[in-house]
């Protein structure tokens, strides 16, 4: 029986390779990867540096295009998105990385609403939105502070805010507890936890084991750029 | 309409986040644009010069004091056939003594010696203009023939030819100069704003990395550097214009004291077409900065 479109994965990877062209020299990247996340789950994947985390979240934000195989997410085929539809089609995800990646000269709230702004959306809608998203991941009372008046985490928290401002069904982040110590790590892990049990499927790359041990969801282990391990409700075994 | 306000903010700021650079861009497109400028006025007032001096141009053909009305409608006909000819001109001995004498007003031995004569020295003249200079050798020769030598006296060719080529090959030359002085400015200031622009790409290279993974258009990334090029000839063209105007207004009556004769009034012409220049000056401005940051965002942005 065909699956309903309900039943459609939102992140499909088939037979996906990815070969980097370093100075001339071949770098496989990954190989052979294969996996799909569906609606409202929460996947964490795993693996040492160096072993292709990175290289799938590119893939899936439509930074880099497979070498072989084929990406989809969100219903896009990201082998055929042509570049004019990139912006569209990265308004329907949230992204985090580790270097929070805000902008020094702007305050909380104008680095959330800067997403907003980017992508044409009317002042009503900002003000209505970015204290909506600040308040969900606690930064309601620091919407003035500039991010060096913060701490990791809540630089952090401020990422994720900007992320979800275009109310996302898909949140993607590479190593964002990467730079923060174990507590403010567990924090940013709770939000997500608490954006995931609100409908958001959450795809974490990270290598912070105690983390992925303790929320005890899917885990997808990879290792010289090849998954060794999909468990459901697993461990980060290396 | 949002995101037009917002390309513009995000233009505006981005040509005062680097001030210096910026106003390096700009001295350099002012300095295009006013050299272009000056050298149109400059053009334009050589051909004025040449149109004036080839206005004051003419062959006068003087006709024997005997010459029957028929042997001079035999002439005028003769150089009316002409297409070289533009107009002819007829003066009777008559008129000729009634010029001659309003001329000598006053000098009374010259008008009692000229009354003291039998009859009217004076002869009938016949003054032709051609319709360009190269033309008047063509109608001295075509009436300085053995068929008219019993009814023509003299052939006065008043020969500015000299002048008017000098004056022409002055202007070529100077228009070639010109357009080869307004390509080098014209590159020079691209490069300029190109590196500009470049340089700003640089560094926003975070910001625009940013936007980009917000789902920023390609176009709302794009068009703030391209409208902070638009800015970069807007206020080149405004400051050109401005040290343009008292110049001409300082140099128009050397200049018409140089011609002399030729009077040509500078002013009176930038006034009379002040809106034309300011928008040619606009347009040049705005076309330069256009196709300066154009060239930088298609390098530079797509790599980011």
């Amino acid at each position: 029986m065909p699956k309903s479109k309900k039943d459609k994965p939102i992140v499909a990877f088939n037979k996906v390779s990815k070969i980097y062209d370093k100075y001339r020299q071949e770098v496989v990247a990954l190989e052979d990867i294969d996996f799909s996340v569906a609606k409202g789950e929460f996947v964490s994947i795993v693996g040492r540096s160096g072993t292709g985390k990175s290289t799938i979240i590119k893939l899936m934000i439509a930074e880099e295009k497979p070498t072989e195989g084929q990406v989809g997410v969100l219903g896009w085929d990201l082998n055929k998105i042509k570049d004019r539809q990139v912006p569209e089609f990265r308004r329907q995800l949230g992204v985090v990385f580790q270097d929070y990646k805000l902008l020094t000269r702007k305050t909380v709230y104008e680095n959330v609403a800067y997403a907003m702004v980017v992508s044409g959306q009317s002042v009503v809608k900002i003000r209505k939105t970015v204290p909506q998203v600040l308040d969900l991941v606690g930064l309601k009372d620091k919407g003035r502070r500039f991010p060096k008046e913060l701490s990791g985490g809540e630089q952090q928290r401020t990422a994720i805010a900007r992320a979800l401002v275009h109310k996302p069904n898909l949140l993607v982040a590479d190593e964002m507890t990467g730079e923060l110590d174990a507590l403010y790590a567990w924090e940013i892990m709770e939000i997500l936890l608490k954006i995931n049990q609100m409908g958001t499927t959450v795809i974490i790359a990270t290598h912070d084991r105690d983390i992925v041990n303790k929320i005890n969801k899917r885990v997808i282990t990879l290792e010289e750029g090849r998954i060794i391990r999909d468990q459901k409700q697993g461990d980060y075994l290396l | 309409m949002i995101n037009l306000l917002r390309i513009l903010k995000f233009g505006v700021k981005n040509f005062f986040r680097n001030i210096w650079l910026s106003t390096a861009a700009t001295s350099i497109m002012i300095l295009t644009i006013f050299t272009v400028s000056v050298l149109v006025m400059l053009n334009l007032v050589g051909a004025m010069a040449v149109e004036t001096v080839k206005e004051k141009v003419d062959i006068s053909i003087y006709l024997q004091p005997e010459s029957t009305d028929n042997q001079i409608n035999q002439v005028k006909n003769k150089l009316l056939s002409l297409p070289e000819v533009k107009s002819i001109d007829y003066t009777s001995k008559e008129e000729a003594l009634r010029e001659f004498q309003q001329e000598h007003q006053g000098n009374d031995l010259i008008l009692s010696s000229i009354l003291e004569l039998d009859e009217n020295p004076l002869q009938p003249t016949l003054v032709v203009k051609a319709r360009y200079p190269e033309d008047y050798a063509v109608i001295a020769d075509t009436i300085n023939v053995d068929e008219y030598k019993s009814i023509i006296g003299k052939i006065d060719f008043d020969d500015n030819k000299e002048v008017i080529n000098r004056l022409t090959n002055l202007t070529q030359t100077l228009k070639r100069v010109g357009v080869g002085l307004s390509a080098v400015f014209g590159l020079i200031v691209v490069l300029v704003v190109y590196n500009t622009i470049r340089l700003t790409i640089y560094t926003q290279k975070y910001e625009i990395r940013i936007m980009k993974l917000v789902g920023a258009t390609n176009n709302f990334i794009r068009w703030p550097f391209i409208v902070e090029g638009v800015i970069y000839g807007l206020v080149g063209s405004i400051g050109a214009f401005a040290i343009m105007y008292p110049l001409v207004e300082y140099f128009s009556p050397l200049v018409s004291n140089f011609l002399g004769e030729q009077s040509i009034d500078m002013l009176a012409y930038f006034n009379e077409h002040i809106v034309k220049i300011f928008l040619f000056e606009i347009a040049a401005g705005i076309l330069l900065g256009v196709i300066s940051s154009l060239l930088a965002v298609r390098r530079y942005v797509h790599s980011i």
